[in-house]
Formats: structure tokens, C-alpha cells, sequence
């Protein structure tokens, strides 16, 4: 046969379609007769004492049931079952969900499911199923629900994962009737996909509130220790907050943030969040190498899933409604999310999202570092030390830097021991940075290079103290220079300070810039230089910065030349007088010199007239 | 149709039990009548199978109209007929078997005089021809049972959808199921087109994915139901669906 082949299965699709339909019969019959979508997804399924629970017949149930006609088993999960039913008085179908027996039976649950059965039928939220009824229907305690004709999350991911906007759509809804809810002091302790169910128009209906904290086996004043730590969990793993797995008698409405943090996640990417996951914009970028579908997510939207992922409650958004006032502060301030290629949000998105990449580098960084030196103190406490080839000469030059600073400290308050202390300085400075580098250099050649802090802590010091130096030096030398040609600046106020302070800060940027501008040159020149000398601080500098930075200091030069052209002293030849109005462009030196003549002269003419 | 809603029962059941044990009237009318309903939903199969064996059009017609005839005349189906619980192997071992002896039958029978109620008007046939290909219809070179079976697998799926439109309609939703049904077999979803379908239909991005799982799942439903009403044993349902899907995955 010359058939097309299905795209899907590859198989060809026959002409003779016997679907006589022109809109079907494009479709290959063997996708139609298994399609591709019917195949087991994962469920999540609730922890719970409900297990092995196997759901009664419809004829079972019907003869424990008055008032209902029960027609269909719709549903089955860790924390019983549920049925398709009508009410006889009011003609409209209901759903019947049903708690294993082993549930009701406990000693207790009776007054407790009458308390919380109450609670539960006050919830009247447009996004919260209505309980109409409950009560116990032989062994079984009964709760009848609105019906909700429709789809649950987890079946429309089974579609694909969501795109921002119908997160977006969903997520306020899922909001507000969690912040309700809250209000009136009922925690659902189970948000997962399978509890989130959509009616036929996609509204959000959330079903099975509180129903996890009814189930959960012990009650509160229950004071027998559980012997399974797990035992009295109810909830489904990946979905619940680490405080619910820890200690489920203390969980509050924050769980529930938890919770919807994960939902969130899973819209967003498809994926759980689990140990070390990535940001959901970040996933995306990851997946859109991989030829998914390219959907951009806003950066902003990562703070929100991960804020109300954060393992301690305390850090978590604190309401429902916290979470949908940041969901509208970025739904009102719109931010390209790169689907217009090329236009300048898109840089600036491109921008955030490099910042956000720094931020989480940096905090990678500290968590890791603090990480290290935690284990480094551990593993110490076993075997002192984990690499002694490398942390030998790095404690070595720790103690010669600390012994060189003590002794330094005591010359410098010996009379006249200068000398010896910038001897004692400088000799254990060289040997502190010979030891450093000999284990940083057993560093990089040992097979698990890992980063020790001790020997980059003794070369960060010793460095600056010979770099400030070198980098300083410039900017002493061309002050005291100015001031053995021109003597001191005058004070402030003086005739001719303005001048004076203009000459020498203007002096001193040139010199200091120039010689900053002949370092720069021999790092790009030999560019190697510095990164050997100043290892492992100073690498090869880039073309761009280099550029950039030379471009500012030829600039700062600039200025300088400009402003001691702009603002010269005036020449002064001793005995040739200079005007009053022209005093102020001589320089102090030339000044003093000026008026000690004229002293003199007139010294000279009063002698005469006498 | 249901006995005392105990025993789960398929038409092909019925038929089956009313064969094996010599039951009343009640059930035989029954057994009667599902076989009756089975018959309009597979003759297409039986037809584009004898159409691909290189039959004419007159004459698989004529075979159809006679087999069928004969198989309601008889006043039930013997157990070793149906020993293999499938109403498919059963009419592929029939439909052959009368084939052969066709001659002898013919002459028996004579075309078009008995009573059965069953008949094909010449429309149906031609909107069943309509939909092969019309310049090779006859295929000698694959094995007669794969292009039964795939025929099979065709009219079943056509079945269904049919069903499943009529089923939307008459809630007054054939434009949703019209633009709905490509969806039946898409994975990926392009978002742009989905976009576009949901303005279309007027509803949200979310009540479109509902509409689609609930479409998927009726449709899912079914053709289970479809394929478990031509077994005896409703727990060999999936064993049949792999069957044709297979055959449908044949091709030379």
C-alpha cells in the first residue's frame, strides 16, 4: 500500500479508512485503536491506613445507603473510594466517597468526623468542593460531594505540561480558595494533582479538604509514642512539607504552601521538584536545548515556586493570599518572556536571568564552601587531617603569617625597631606565599582537586599587602613629589587654596593613572605575569575589560592634563613684582617667596625714608 | 440486556449461552437480537474483506446478504462454532466456510427468497464503498486472516466514533466533537493550534484540555465496551484489542 505513514507509530495509514468521517479519517486507526495517550501515568497516592482497602460493589454499598441510588465506582485512593450517585429527594447527581472501615472503626473517629464533617460542609468557596452530607453508611463513613464532571490535574498534565498563562490561570484560584479555607481554620494537609479537579468550563474545584488530618491515625492528645516514625503520616510524599513528613501533629496552613509550591513546579516544568532541582525558568532553558516546545517563563515566577518551596515554614510565604499578591504585581507589570525574539525585553529578561544565574552561583558557592568546612571539621575530628599533602604547607604558612604579624606588631613598639619589622614583615610574607603556593600547587595535581581555604586565606593577605603597596605607591609618591616643587598647599580659605588643592589632586590622578595604565599594559602584554605572581586570584584579564578600564584611566589622565592646563601658576621671576589681582595664581612656594621679597623691599624703603 | 446485573454480559455472550444451553424464549429472542446487532455493525468488515479477496461488488453482496441469512435463519449458534469465545473467529470461520460451499447454497437458498429480517440496502453498500481507495481495492498478498482482522479493526473503530458523535450531537455538541476528534490521537500538543481550537470553541485553555480528556476517556470506554461486546469473556478484552492492533501494525 502507498499510504502516508503515521506520524505517531509510523505505521502506514490505509485509504480505506472505514471511518467514513472526513474529520477522523485522517487519523491512523492503530493510534485510534491504542492511543498513544492510554497508557498508565504515575499516580500519586496518599499515605494512609487505607491501603489495601477494596472498594464494595454497587450492590454492596446500595444496601448500606438510604436516600442515594449508587451507579458507578469512579474513583479509588489511599484514603477509600468514591462513587457516582443520585440523590433521590433532589434528583442530582452527587459523588459518594466512602473511608475504609479500618478508618472508621477507630476508637474516636465518630465524634471527631461529626466535628470536622461540619467544619468541612461550612466551606462554601466557588474553587472548594461543596460537601453535602456525610454520616456513616454501615461500616463505612460516608461523605457526599458535589459531583465535578471534568478532568483533575493530573490528567490534563497527562496532556503536556502547562504554559505560564494557564498556570497563571489556575494557580490565583487555587490561591483564594486556600486562603479561605485557611480562614476558617481547616488545612487540606493533600494538595496533589489528583485533588485538583477542573468542571467542564476549567474552573478549579479542590476536593478532599481536610480529609488528611481526619484519617491520620492518631488524634492530637493521643499520647502513646508511635513506634513507626511514619506512622500517623498521611499525605503524599512528594507533595508534602518536610515539617508534615517530621512531625504531622505540628503541621499548620503552611504545609498547604508547600504544597502548592509543588503544583506549581509541576505545572510549570512537568517534573517534581526533587533533591537539587532547578529554578522553572531555568529548567526550561535546559529542556528547550533538548527540543521541547520553547515557552519562556517569566524569572519573577521563580521566586514564588521557590519561596513557597522553602524547607522551613518560617521562610515560606506565610498566607495563600501572600502568593497570589505576587502573582498579580507580575501579571500587572507584563515582562517580555522572550517570545519576541531579538527586541530589547528580551535582553533585559536575558539580563535578570543572568543575574539570577550569578545570585544562585553565589549562594552554590557559599552553601558549598560552608558545606566543606563543615565536613573539613568533621573529618578532621576522625583523622585531623584529609589531605595532609596539601593542608601541611597550608597550615605551615598560616603559622609563619600569624608569628611574622606578632612579630612585627612587637618591633613596631620597640623604640627603633622599624627596621626589623618591616624585615620580620617582608621575610615572613615570602615564606608565608611559598608555602601557600606549594599547596595550592599540590592542589590542582591531586587526583579529587578540592578547594582548601586555609592556603587561599595566607595568599589573599600576603597579596595585599604587597599589591596595596604597588597600587598605593603612585598616589604617595606624586603628592610628595608636588610638594617638594611647590611646598605645601595652602589651607583651606587661604589666598589661592582653590588653585593649590586643583594642582594636586589633578597632579596625583595623572601619576597615579598613568602608572596603573603601565600595570594594565604589562597585564595584557604578559598576561600572564600577575595570574602567575598573584595566583589563584588574578586570571587573564579580558580584552573587553581591558579595553574598557584603559579607556577610563586615558580618560581620568585627560581630565588631569586638562584641569593643570586649565588652572597653571603663574611664573614668578624674584624681582620682578607681580600684580595684586595675580597673587593667587602663584604658587605657595612662589608666593612666600613673593612676599618675603616685598617684605624685604620695604624693610629696604622704610631704612631709606629714615 | 443485563441478566440480574450479576453476570456481566456481552452480546456475543448472550448469543453464546443461548447456543450452549437450552434455554426460553425470552433468552433466545434475545440471543436473536444481539446477534441481529452484531451483524449491522461488522457486515462492512466482512464486505471490504471479500472486496480485497477480489470479490465484485454484486457479488459480495450477494455473499453478505446469503451468509447473513443463513446465520439468523439457524435457531442458534452451535458451542464448537463459538468455542473460541470471539465473535470474530467465529464469522472469519463462517464467512469462509460459506464461501465454499456457496454453489450448493445458492441453489438451496435462492438469492433473495428467504425471510431474514436482516437486510443491506444498496446505499449502505455504497457508502461503504466510498471509502476505499478505488484503484486497488483487491490485495492477494497479504495473509486473508490479517486482512480480515484489519477490517475488522476498522469497522470497529468506525463503530465507535459514530456512536461517540451521535452521543455529542444529541447533547447538541457535533462542532465540539467535530473539532475535537483530531484530537483523539495527538500527543504533542502545539500550543498555537490549541490556542487557536480553544478560542474557536470559546472556552479556556483549561476547560479545552478537559473537554479533550473527557473525550479521550468516553472514546477510551467505548471501544473497550465495543471490543468486549464481541467476546464471551469480558477479561479477554485486552488479549482481543492487541489482536487487531497487531493486525493493523502488519503491513506487506
Amino acid at each position: 500500500m502507498s499510504d502516508a505513514p503515521c506520524p505517531r507509530c509510523g505505521t502506514p495509514i490505509p485509504a480505506d479508512t472505514a471511518a467514513q468521517d472526513s474529520d477522523v479519517s485522517v487519523q491512523c486507526p492503530r493510534c485510534l485503536l491504542r492511543p498513544p495517550w492510554d497508557k498508565p501515568h504515575p499516580v500519586a497516592i496518599t499515605l494512609g491506613p487505607g491501603q489495601s482497602f477494596v472498594p464494595p460493589s454497587i450492590e454492596e454499598l446500595s444496601e448500606q445507603i438510604s436516600g442515594y441510588e449508587v451507579e458507578a465506582l469512579i474513583g479509588q485512593g489511599g484514603m477509600g473510594a468514591v462513587y457516582l450517585g443520585r440523590q433521590k429527594s433532589l434528583d442530582r447527581a452527587v459523588a459518594i466517597k466512602i473511608l475504609p472501615p479500618q478508618i472508621a472503626e477507630r476508637s474516636g473517629f465518630r465524634e471527631r468526623f461529626a466535628q470536622e464533617g461540619r467544619a468541612l460542609a461550612k466551606l462554601n468557596h466557588p474553587n472548594i468542593v461543596a460537601v453535602h452530607d456525610f454520616g456513616q453508611a454501615g461500616p463505612y463513613a460516608m461523605l457526599v460531594m458535589e459531583l465535578v464532571e471534568g478532568a483533575n490535574l493530573r490528567e490534563v498534565l497527562a496532556q503536556g505540561r502547562l504554559s505560564p498563562a494557564e498556570a497563571l490561570e489556575i494557580i490565583p484560584q487555587l490561591c483564594d480558595a486556600l486562603a479561605y479555607a485557611h480562614d476558617e481554620g481547616v488545612v487540606h494537609r493533600d494538595i496533589k494533582p489528583e485533588n485538583l479537579l477542573f468542571d467542564s468550563r476549567g474552573r478549579l474545584k479542590i476536593t478532599d479538604f481536610g480529609l488528611a488530618k481526619l484519617v491520620a491515625n492518631k488524634t492530637a492528645n493521643d499520647e502513646t509514642p508511635a513506634p513507626d516514625p511514619t506512622q500517623g503520616v498521611v499525605g503524599t510524599v512528594h507533595y508534602m512539607a518536610p515539617e508534615q513528613l517530621e512531625n504531622p501533629r505540628s503541621v499548620d496552613h503552611r504545609a498547604d504552601i508547600y504544597a502548592l509550591g509543588v503544583v506549581f513546579y509541576e505545572m510549570l516544568t512537568g517534573e517534581l521538584p526533587i533533591g537539587r532541582f532547578e529554578p522553572p525558568s531555568q529548567f526550561l532553558q535546559v529542556a528547550t536545548s533538548e527540543q521541547i516546545s520553547k515557552v519562556a517563563i517569566d524569572v519573577r515566577l521563580d521566586d514564588v515556586v521557590l519561596r513557597a518551596l522553602e524547607k522551613h515554614p518560617e521562610k515560606r510565604y506565610a498566607t495563600a493570599s501572600a502568593v497570589m499578591h505576587d502573582l498579580d504585581e507580575i501579571e500587572n507589570n507584563p515582562r517580555s518572556t522572550g517570545s519576541a525574539a531579538g527586541s530589547p525585553d528580551e535582553y533585559l529578561h536575558r539580563v535578570r536571568a543572568s543575574i539570577h544565574r550569578a545570585g544562585n552561583v553565589a549562594s552554590e558557592i557559599a552553601s558549598t564552601s560552608i558545606e566543606t568546612t563543615e565536613t573539613w571539621i568533621s573529618q578532621a575530628r576522625d583523622r585531623w587531617l584529609t589531605n595532609p599533602r596539601v593542608e601541611v604547607p597550608a597550615f605551615i604558612a598560616l603559622g609563619i603569617a600569624i608569628v611574622g604579624m606578632l612579630g612585627t606588631f612587637m618591633w613596631l613598639s620597640e623604640p627603633r625597631g622599624e627596621p626589623m619589622a618591616l624585615l620580620w614583615a617582608g621575610l615572613a610574607t615570602c615564606l608565608a606565599i611559598v608555602f601557600a603556593r606549594v599547596s595550592l600547587a599540590r592542589e590542582s595535581e591531586s587526583e579529587h582537586p578540592q578547594t582548601y581555604l586555609v592556603s587561599r586565606f595566607v595568599l589573599g593577605g600576603a597579596y595585599l599587602l604587597i599589591a596595596v603597596p604597588i597600587l598605593v605607591a603612585p598616589i604617595i609618591a606624586a603628592v610628595a613629589f608636588w610638594i617638594e616643587i611647590y611646598d605645601d598647599p595652602r589651607d583651606i580659605g587661604r589666598l589661592g587654596w582653590v588653585r593649590d588643592w586643583i594642582q594636586v589632586i589633578s597632579t596625583t590622578v595623572v601619576a597615579t593613572a598613568a602608572s596603573w595604565l603601565i600595570l594594565l599594559g604589562l597585564h595584557a602584554v604578559f598576561p600572564k605575569l600577575f595570574s602567575v605572581v598573584f595566583r589563584p586570584f588574578v586570571t587573564a584579564a579580558s580584552h573587553r575589560t581591558a579595553i574598557l578600564l584603559a579607556i577610563g584611566l586615558v580618560c581620568l589622565i585627560g581630565a588631569g592634563v586638562f584641569m593643570l592646563q586649565r588652572f597653571p601658576y603663574l611664573s614668578y621671576t624674584p624681582g620682578i613684582p607681580v600684580e595684586e589681582s595675580n597673587w593667587d595664581k602663584l604658587s605657595p612656594r612662589d608666593f612666600k617667596e613673593m612676599q618675603r621679597e616685598l617684605n624685604e623691599r620695604r624693610l629696604v624703603e622704610r631704612s631709606k625714608q629714615q | 440486556m443485563t441478566l440480574a446485573g450479576r453476570i456481566p454480559s456481552t452480546r456475543w455472550s448472550l448469543v453464546v449461552r443461548a447456543g450452549k444451553i437450552s434455554g426460553n424464549a425470552p433468552d433466545r429472542q434475545l440471543a436473536r437480537q444481539s446477534l441481529e446487532e452484531l451483524c449491522a455493525i461488522y457486515w462492512p468488515a466482512l464486505y471490504g474483506y471479500l472486496r480485497r479477496r477480489g470479490r465484485s461488488r454484486q457479488d459480495a453482496e450477494d455473499l453478505i446478504q446469503g451468509f447473513f441469512a443463513d446465520l439468523l435463519k439457524r435457531d442458534s449458534i452451535s458451542a464448537a462454532d463459538a468455542s473460541r469465545g470471539r465473535f470474530r473467529a467465529f464469522l472469519y470461520s463462517s464467512l469462509d466456510h460459506y464461501a465454499a460451499n456457496e454453489h450448493r447454497r445458492e441453489t438451496a437458498v435462492k438469492r433473495g427468497g428467504n425471510t431474514s429480517t436482516f437486510s443491506i440496502d444498496a446505499e449502505s453498500f455504497d457508502s461503504a464503498d466510498r471509502s476505499f481507495a478505488s484503484d486497488r481495492i483487491a490485495d492477494h498478498g497479504t495473509d486473508p486472516a490479517v486482512l480480515f482482522d484489519r477490517q475488522w479493526a476498522l469497522c470497529l473503530i468506525g463503530q465507535t466514533i459514530a456512536e461517540l458523535r451521535t452521543e455529542y450531537e444529541a447533547k447538541g455538541k457535533g462542532e465540539w466533537f467535530a473539532k475535537l476528534a483530531p484530537m483523539l490521537t495527538e500527543t504533542e500538543s502545539d500550543a498555537n493550534s490549541r490556542t487557536q481550537l480553544a478560542a474557536d470553541l470559546g472556552m479556556s485553555a483549561t476547560a479545552l484540555k478537559v473537554a479533550i480528556h473527557r473525550l479521550r476517556a468516553t472514546y477510551r470506554a467505548r471501544l473497550l465496551d465495543a471490543v468486549a461486546q464481541t467476546i464471551e469473556n469480558p477479561d479477554d478484552s485486552g488479549r482481543e484489542r492487541q489482536c487487531l492492533f497487531d493486525a493493523l501494525g502488519r503491513h506487506s
